[in-house]
C-alpha cells in the first residue's frame, strides 16, 4: 500500500505542484489549504506524512505542528516543514517546533519524491 | 499674687527685693537725689527740664504706686511692658539681663545718694524715680545705638560677603536706571558679555538679550515692574563679539526705579544638558537604528518568502514540463503553464511594488503636479477596473463634491492611490456589491478621496496592520486574493510623500472605507506637457450607449482590444449630449435606458446634424422585431452578446480599424525583440528588428516605418542618439516612437524623451501588453471607408 501524504499549503499552484510530483511517484496525496482542513484531513485520512507549509491563514504551520505533537494520536506523525521561509534559522525553528524535517521552496521536482521517501523510511514507515 | 517673672534669674530676683526695700525706705530722698543725678547727667537733663512740677509730681505718684504694686508682688501691669520690652531686647539682640544689670548699676550708685539726700522728701524721691525711668530709657536708647551699630557691622559684614561673592567671579551684577540703561556693572558681568567698561552708562540691558529670548525678557520685565522682582530665568546674551552665552538671570527693584540684576554664566550646565540631550538622542537614534534593522530583516525575510512562493510554482512546473513529466495532451499541461504564467505575473507585480516602495522610501519618487479634474481622474481609474467590476457585478458609483473642481497633484500618483484603493475594494467585495468613490474638499487646503465598499470588512484589531508591508490579513477568504501585500503600504507612502495621509475604518461583514487626504496643491516639479508630434489617434470612434456597467465594460473591452476607440454614455441624456458634441463612426445602443427609451434616443441622434447617418447597432434583450421600426438601424444584436458578433457587425458596416504597416523594433536584447515581433505580427504588423541604433537608422532610411519601438541602452548607438538622427530622416519626423527600456530614467532623461517620443514604458514594469496598447493608441489607424 502506498504511503499517504497530506500537502498543507494555502497557495493553490504550490499544492498542485507537490501533489502532481508525489502523485506521479505513486503516493496517495491529499491536500488542505487551511489549518482547519489540515486537522480534518489528518483525522479522517490518517496520512503517513504531512508536508506542512508554515505561513497559513489563521494558525501558522509551526503552531499546528506543536498542537499535533501534544496529541497522543498524532504525536508520531511524520511532519515535514514545507516552506518559503528559507532564511538562516528557519530550519531550526521548524525542527524546534517538532517537525521531523524541513524542505524549502522552491523545491527540486527531480529529487522531491525521493526526499519524501527518505523521511518515510527514516521514520520506519513503509516506503511506497 | 503674680510671681516674679521667670525671666529674672534667682540672683536677680533676690537683688530686686533688696533694691525695692532700700527704694521704699528712702523713696523721697531717692526721688530728689535721683532727679538731681538725672539733671546732672547731660543727656537726661533736657528730659527733666521739660517736665512741669505737676508732671513730676504726677509721675512720682504714679511711680510710687507702681513700685508699691511691684513690692506687693503684683507684676501684672509690668509684665506686659516687660514682655514687650523683652521681645524688643531679644530683637535688639541683647538679653534682659544686660538691661537689668544697667539698672542695677544705676540704682546701686544713685540709690544711696537719693536715700541720703531725700529721705524726708518723698515727692522728690518720686521725681527721681521718673528720672531713673528716663535714664533707663536713655540706657535703652544707648543699647539701641549699640544694636544698630552691631547691625550695621553685620550688614557691612554681609555686604562684604556679597561683595566677595560677587567679586569671586561667579556672578555678574549690574545696576540699571529706570530706563534699563546699565549704570554700573562688575568686571564679571563685563567679562561675561565681552564688553569694556565704556558701555557702562550707555548700554541698554535689553540689547544684550538674544532675539529669540525677547518674549521671556519681556515677561521678566513685566514681573519686575509688577512685583519688584524678576525671578530666575534662563536666556542668552549676545556678547560683544557676536557669540552667545547662556545665562541665568534675576533682577530686583531697589529704589527710585533703579534696579539691580544678577547674571550667572550657565555654560557648563548647558553643555552638560546638551551632552545629556545628545546622549539621549544617540540612545533613541540607536534604538531607531536597531528597530530599522529589525524591520529590514523582517522585510527581507518576508521578501524572500514572497519571492520563493511563486518561484516554487514557476521553477517546479517549468522543470516538470521541461523534463517531459507532463504529457502534452494531459489536462494538467495547460493548467501548469497557466500556473507558471500567473505566478510569474505575481512575481513581476511584487518586484514592481517593491521597487516603487523603495523609491518612495528613498524619497526618489518624483511628483509632477498639474491641474487635475478629480472627476476625470476617478473616471479613468474606474474605466481601467471596469472589467473586474463587471465580472463580479459590482456597482461602482462616483460622487465628486461640485466644490472640488480642480486639484494640483501628480495625476499618475493620485491614480495609483485611487487604483490601489478601488482594486482592493473590488477584491474584497462579493458579487453584486457596491463601491462608492467620493471626493470632497477637506478644509481649505486639502481634499479627501474615499472608497467605500460592501466587502467582508476588517476586524478592528487588524486595521493597524493594513498599511504595513507584507501584512496581508490572512483571515479566511483574504488569502485567496493574491495580492503582494505591498499595495496599501505603497499607497500610504505615496500619500505621505505628497504631504497627505491615509486612513481606514471598517465594520466586519458590512464593509470598509479607505481614504486618502491630500493637499489640494501638492509640491513637486511640474511636468512639461509632451509635444504631440503626431495627430491623435484616428481609430474609428464608437459611442457605446449602455446603462449596465458590466455590459458597458464588456463592449468597451471588446472594441478597444480590436483597435476601436470608445466613448461611453450611461443614460439617454448623456447619449444625446455626446452625439451632439461630435460625430461617431458607429454607435451601439441599449434600448432599455433609465431615463428614456432607446427609440427616443435614436430619434434624437438621428435628428441631430452630426450623427444623422451613423451606423447604429442596437444591442438589447428586447428582441421584438419592430422595436426600432421607423429608424434605420444597422443591426440588432441580442444580449448576451455572442463572441465576435459586435465586431462582425461593425465590419459589415465597414467601420474597422486599419492595422498593418512596418514597425521597427530597435532592441539589442534578442528575447525582447523576439517577444515584440511575435506580438506585433499577431496584430498584423510587419516587423523589422535592429540590434542597435545604427542598424535601426539604416532600416529607417530604407523605408520609414509606421512606428518604432525603441530600447535605450544598446551598443554602438544608443536610443538617445538614434532618436536624434531618426527625427532628421526623411519621412520620420512624424513617426510615433514608443520607448521600451529597462533603463532607470533620470528626470532629465524623462524630460528629454517627453518632447520627442510618444510613450515611455519600462521593461519589467510595463508588460509587453502595455507596449502594444500604447502602439495602438499612437499608431494612426486609418479608417476604412
Amino acid at each position: 500500500m502506498s504511503a499517504r501524504i497530506l500537502v498543507v499549503d494555502d497557495n493553490p499552484a504550490n499544492v498542485r505542484l507537490a501533489a502532481y510530483v508525489l502523485g506521479t511517484r505513486g503516493f496517495e496525496v491529499h491536500t488542505a489549504s487551511t489549518p482547519d482542513e489540515a486537522m480534518e484531513s489528518i483525522g479522517s485520512k490518517h496520512p503517513d506524512l504531512v508536508l506542512m507549509d508554515i505561513q497559513l491563514p489563521g494558525t501558522d504551520g509551526l503552531t499546528l505542528t506543536r498542537r499535533l505533537r501534544e496529541n497522543p494520536e498524532t504525536q508520531k506523525l511524520i511532519i515535514v516543514a514545507f516552506t518559503a521561509y528559507a532564511m538562516r534559522g528557519d530550519e531550526e525553528k521548524a525542527l524546534a517546533a517538532g517537525c521531523d524535517g524541513y524542505l524549502s521552496k522552491p523545491i527540486d521536482t527531480r529529487t522531491f519524491a525521493d526526499r519524501i521517501s527518505q523521511f518515510l523510511s527514516a521514520e520506519r514507515r513503509p516506503a511506497p | 499674687m503674680t510671681p516674679i517673672p521667670a525671666w529674672f534669674s534667682k540672683e536677680e530676683a533676690a537683688g530686686l527685693a533688696d533694691f525695692w526695700a532700700v527704694y521704699l525706705e528712702h523713696y523721697d530722698a531717692l526721688t530728689v537725689s535721683g532727679m538731681d543725678a538725672v539733671r546732672a547727667e547731660p543727656t537726661l537733663a533736657p528730659l527733666v527740664a521739660a517736665m512741669t512740677p505737676e508732671q513730676i509730681a504726677a509721675n512720682s505718684r504714679d511711680g510710687l504706686e507702681r513700685i508699691k504694686k511691684l513690692i506687693a508682688g503684683d507684676w501684672t501691669e509690668y509684665i506686659h511692658t516687660a514682655q514687650v520690652q523683652g521681645v524688643m531686647y531679644a530683637q535688639l539682640g541683647i538679653s534682659f539681663t544686660t538691661w537689668y544689670r544697667l539698672v542695677r548699676v544705676v540704682s546701686r550708685d544713685i540709690t544711696p545718694l537719693l536715700v541720703k539726700t531725700y529721705s524726708n522728701e518723698p515727692t522728690r524721691l518720686a521725681g527721681a524715680l521718673v528720672a531713673m525711668q528716663s535714664f533707663f530709657d536713655w540706657a535703652l536708647a544707648m543699647l539701641g545705638e549699640v544694636y544698630l551699630s552691631t547691625k550695621q557691622a553685620a550688614l557691612e559684614k554681609s555686604e562684604r560677603r556679597v561683595r566677595r561673592f560677587v567679586e569671586a567671579g561667579l556672578l555678574g551684577v549690574v545696576e540699571l536706571d529706570e530706563k534699563n540703561v546699565i549704570t554700573e556693572a562688575n568686571d564679571v558681568f563685563l567679562g561675561m558679555v565681552r564688553q569694556t567698561r565704556d558701555v557702562v552708562g550707555k548700554l541698554q540691558w535689553g540689547a544684550l538679550t538674544a532675539p529669540e529670548f525677547a518674549t521671556i525678557a519681556a515677561m521678566a520685565q513685566q514681573e519686575l515692574e509688577r512685583t519688584g522682582i524678576a525671578r530666575l530665568h534662563e536666556k542668552e546674551f549676545v556678547r560683544g563679539d557676536g557669540s552667545r552665552i547662556p545665562v541665568l538671570v534675576a533682577a530686583a527693584t531697589l529704589d527710585e526705579g533703579r534696579r539691580v540684576a544678577f547674571a550667572l554664566d550657565i555654560t557648563p550646565q548647558k553643555q552638560a544638558e546638551t551632552l545629556k540631550v545628545r546622549s539621549l538622542q544617540l540612545e533613541s537614534e540607536n534604538r531607531r537604528i536597531q528597530e530599522a534593522n529589525r524591520l529590514k530583516s523582517e522585510f527581507l525575510a518576508n521578501m524572500s518568502h514572497e519571492l520563493r512562493t511563486p518561484l516554487n510554482a514557476i521553477i517546479g512546473f517549468a522543470e516538470l514540463l521541461h523534463d517531459g513529466q507532463v504529457p502534452h495532451d494531459a489536462p494538467q499541461f495547460k493548467e501548469f503553464l497557466s500556473d507558471i504564467l500567473t505566478s510569474g505575473r505575481h512575481l513581476l507585480q511584487l518586484i514592481n511594488d517593491v521597487l516603487d516602495l523603495s523609491k518612495v522610501e528613498a524619497g526618489k519618487t518624483e511628483f509632477h503636479p498639474e491641474p487635475v479634474d478629480p472627476r476625470t481622474l476617478i473616471n479613468e481609474v474606474v474605466a481601467i477596473l471596469r472589467t473586474p467590476a463587471a465580472n463580479k457585478r459590482i456597482r461602482v458609483s462616483i460622487d465628486v463634491d461640485p466644490a472640488l473642481i480642480s486639484v494640483f497633484v501628480d495625476p499618475g500618483r493620485l491614480k495609483q492611490v485611487l487604483y490601489n484603493f478601488v482594486s482592493n475594494a473590488l477584491k474584497f467585495t462579493p458579487e453584486n456589491g457596491r463601491i462608492s468613490i467620493r471626493a470632497r474638499p477637506e478644509g481649505d487646503a486639502q481634499f479627501k478621496l474615499e472608497v467605500e465598499d460592501t466587502g467582508i470588512g476588517i476586524a478592528a484589531t487588524d486595521l493597524g496592520k493594513l498599511f504595513r508591508e507584507f501584512q496581508q490579513l490572512d483571515a479566511g477568504a483574504a488569502k485567496k486574493h493574491q495580492g503582494t501585500g505591498l499595495g496599501l503600504a505603497l499607497t500610504r507612502r505615496l500619500a505621505e510623500a505628497q504631504g497627505g495621509s491615509v486612513a481606514v475604518s471598517s465594520v466586519p461583514g458590512t464593509g470598509s472605507v479607505f481614504s486618502a487626504t491630500l493637499p489640494r496643491r501638492a509640491g513637486g516639479e511640474s511636468r512639461p506637457k509632451p509635444k504631440r508630434i503626431t495627430e491623435p489617434s484616428v481609430a474609428p470612434v464608437v459611442l457605446v450607449i449602455e446603462d449596465d456597467a458590466r455590459d458597458q465594460a464588456l463592449i468597451v473591452k471588446t472594441l478597444s482590444e480590436a483597435g476601436y476607440q470608445c466613448e461611453t454614455a450611461s443614460s439617454a441624456a448623456q447619449a444625446i449630449a455626446r452625439s451632439a458634441e461630435r460625430s461617431f463612426d458607429a454607435i451601439t445602443l441599449d434600448l432599455l435606458l433609465p431615463d428614456a427609451t432607446g427609440l427616443e434616443v435614436l430619434g434624437a441622434i438621428r435628428a441631430g446634424e452630426r450623427n444623422r447617418n451613423v451606423p447604429v447597432i442596437v444591442i438589447t434583450v428586447v428582441t421584438t422585431g419592430g422595436a426600432a421600426a421607423g429608424f434605420a438601424v444597422h443591426d440588432m444584436l441580442a444580449k448576451p452578446l455572442e463572441d465576435g458578433a459586435l465586431l462582425a457587425s461593425l465590419q459589415r458596416a465597414s467601420v474597422k480599424p486599419e492595422r498593418g504597416g512596418r514597425v521597427l523594433v530597435v532592441d539589442d536584447d534578442a528575447s525582447s525583440a523576439r517577444l515584440m515581433r511575435a506580438a506585433l505580427e499577431q496584430l498584423g504588423y510587419e516587423v523589422v528588428t535592429a540590434l542597435n541604433g545604427d542598424s535601426g537608422l539604416k532600416a529607417a532610411k530604407e523605408k520609414p516605418p509606421r512606428a518604432v519601438i525603441l530600447d535605450l541602452l544598446m551598443p554602438v548607438m544608443d536610443g538617445f542618439e538614434f532618436l536624434d538622427q531618426f527625427r532628421n530622416v526623411l519621412g520620420c519626423q512624424q513617426v510615433p516612437v514608443v520607448v521600451w527600456t529597462a533603463k532607470d530614467l533620470t528626470p532629465s532623461d524623462r524630460r528629454w524623451l517627453e518632447v520627442s517620443v510618444q510613450g515611455v514604458l519600462q521593461k519589467g514594469k510595463d508588460a509587453g501588453g502595455a507596449v502594444l496598447e500604447a502602439l495602438t493608441t499612437f499608431l494612426p489607424a486609418r479608417r476604412t471607408t
